[in-house]
């Protein structure tokens, strides 16, 4: 019963970890966070796929994304006075356009200055497509809170750079 | 700029960062296997090294008994003492059953050997000094998984409500024990996990050889109990009590014991 667990675990690894890193690198804005973080998140999955008696992951995908969102969350919340600038963006992205690179610059900044729970409220709703009620459960807001946190977020980021 | 294309730049900038997606699910598999053996690590030692700990009667058969008794047929020991307050993230268990057993008492050999690990699982036990009750609200089952003996016992929990009440009481009678210099019993501590409060693992030594593992939880108005032993019966066929071990341990160990009787599968 292990190895069939694990070999579920490693199936679902390979085919999410790439989407899970995009989620946390937007998140964290630096690659080495965004890969621990992803790290963690895949540990949890881990666990929770090899408890004795739970029942099957229903949706792993979406337990995934619950999970890395709190867990970054969560994070934030215990380090929030040491909180370092966001400023670490992958190499060659977006190819060599200059336009594109000062486009992916302003994006990290603006992200940066957004709330670590803004700026998952953006990733779920933007890069994740999730509803509103779906993000206020993984986030544990309430419907109204993430569309008034959304709308606050993209219009900051709207009058910083992103124009 | 608009919502659609905001999504459409998150996606761009995204996509841009490079994965080494053998080598992250490589990593966290084996972070994932080290991180489970430290849990069961941490359970093992819990039963060995829990000091605020009481007695549990319920879980412990009366070795010394003329006859081998079966747990379920022991006294449970544990008090009506008020509940006091409640744990952080403590569910409020009801005071009466909230839902029927609804597990097949055929299907729990398996369940629990699965759960275990265990490669050869034996049938119900039907005979004395093992009883098998199977109703809507009281299950006691004996089985032996790999040859050892292991019980289930699920019962209303009525005036045992909680395992903060029975620490209490059962800490007054450790006192009175020490001071009537009556021999340690096995031990039981508290703790809350899911919300449900586990009244947690022991191991005792009943005799020379023979080790107990046990848990028990209430949850849904029941108390639930899984014990686990490293032998296959309490006393020899003929009264004996050199019982010979199977295994250095009970074949349930202290993390599944308390993955089963925390589990929904009894009332699922």
């Amino acid at each position: 019963m292990s190895e069939s667990r694990t070999t579920a675990f490693e199936e679902f690894a390979r085919a999410r970890t790439a989407h899970l890193l995009r989620s946390a690198w937007l998140l964290c804005g630096s690659r080495t966070e965004a890969e621990d973080l992803v790290q963690e998140t895949l540990v949890k999955v881990y666990v929770r796929m090899h408890r004795v008696l739970a029942p099957a992951l229903d949706n792993p995908a979406a337990y995934a994304q619950t999970t890395l969102t709190r867990t970054f969350v969560s994070s934030r919340r215990k380090r929030s006075s040491t909180e370092q600038p966001y400023a670490d963006l992958p190499d060659g992205a977006l190819g060599d356009h200059a336009d594109a690179a000062a486009l992916r610059v302003s994006l990290a900044d603006a992200l940066a200055e957004a709330s670590p729970t803004d700026r998952a409220v953006l990733v779920l709703r933007y890069l994740d497509d999730l509803s509103v009620d779906e993000v206020a459960g993984i986030l544990g807001l309430s419907p109204g809170a993430v569309r008034n946190r959304s709308m606050r977020a993209l219009a900051r980021m709207r009058e910083r750079s992103l124009r | 700029m608009k919502d659609d294309e905001f999504a459409d730049l998150l996606d761009r900038a995204a996509r841009a960062v490079p994965v080494d997606i053998a080598g992250m699910v490589t990593e966290a598999g084996a972070r994932g296997r080290r991180r489970l053996r430290r849990r069961r690590a941490a359970s093992v030692l819990a039963v060995a090294g829990v000091t605020a700990a009481v007695t549990l009667g319920v879980t412990v058969p009366d070795w010394g008994a003329d006859t081998p008794t079966p747990v379920a047929e022991q006294s449970p020991g544990f008090a009506s003492a008020p509940s006091g307050a409640a744990s952080p993230g403590l569910h409020q268990q009801p005071a009466t059953p909230d839902r029927p057993i609804t597990i097949d008492a055929e299907a729990v050999p398996q369940l629990v050997g699965e759960a275990a690990g265990a490669t050869e699982i034996g049938p119900l036990l039907n005979e004395a000094p093992y009883p098998l009750i199977a109703e809507e609200n009281r299950m006691i089952l004996h089985f032996r998984l790999d040859g050892t003996l292991t019980t289930v016992v699920i019962e209303p929990s009525q005036d045992r409500a909680s395992c903060r009440a029975a620490s209490r009481e059962s800490s007054a009678e450790k006192r009175l024990r020490t001071t009537a210099g009556a021999p340690a019993q096995p031990r039981l501590s508290c703790r809350v996990v899911d919300g449900i409060e586990v009244g947690a693992i022991t191991t005792g030594t009943v005799g020379s050889e023979v080790r107990v593992g046990s848990a028990t939880a209430w949850n849904h108005g029941y108390r639930v109990d899984v014990v686990s032993y490293n032998v296959a019966a309490g006393k020899n066929p003929d009264g004996s009590e050199d019982v010979p071990a199977l295994r250095d341990q009970p074949l349930v160990d202290g993390d599944v014991l308390v993955e089963l009787v925390t589990s929904e599968a009894w009332f699922a």
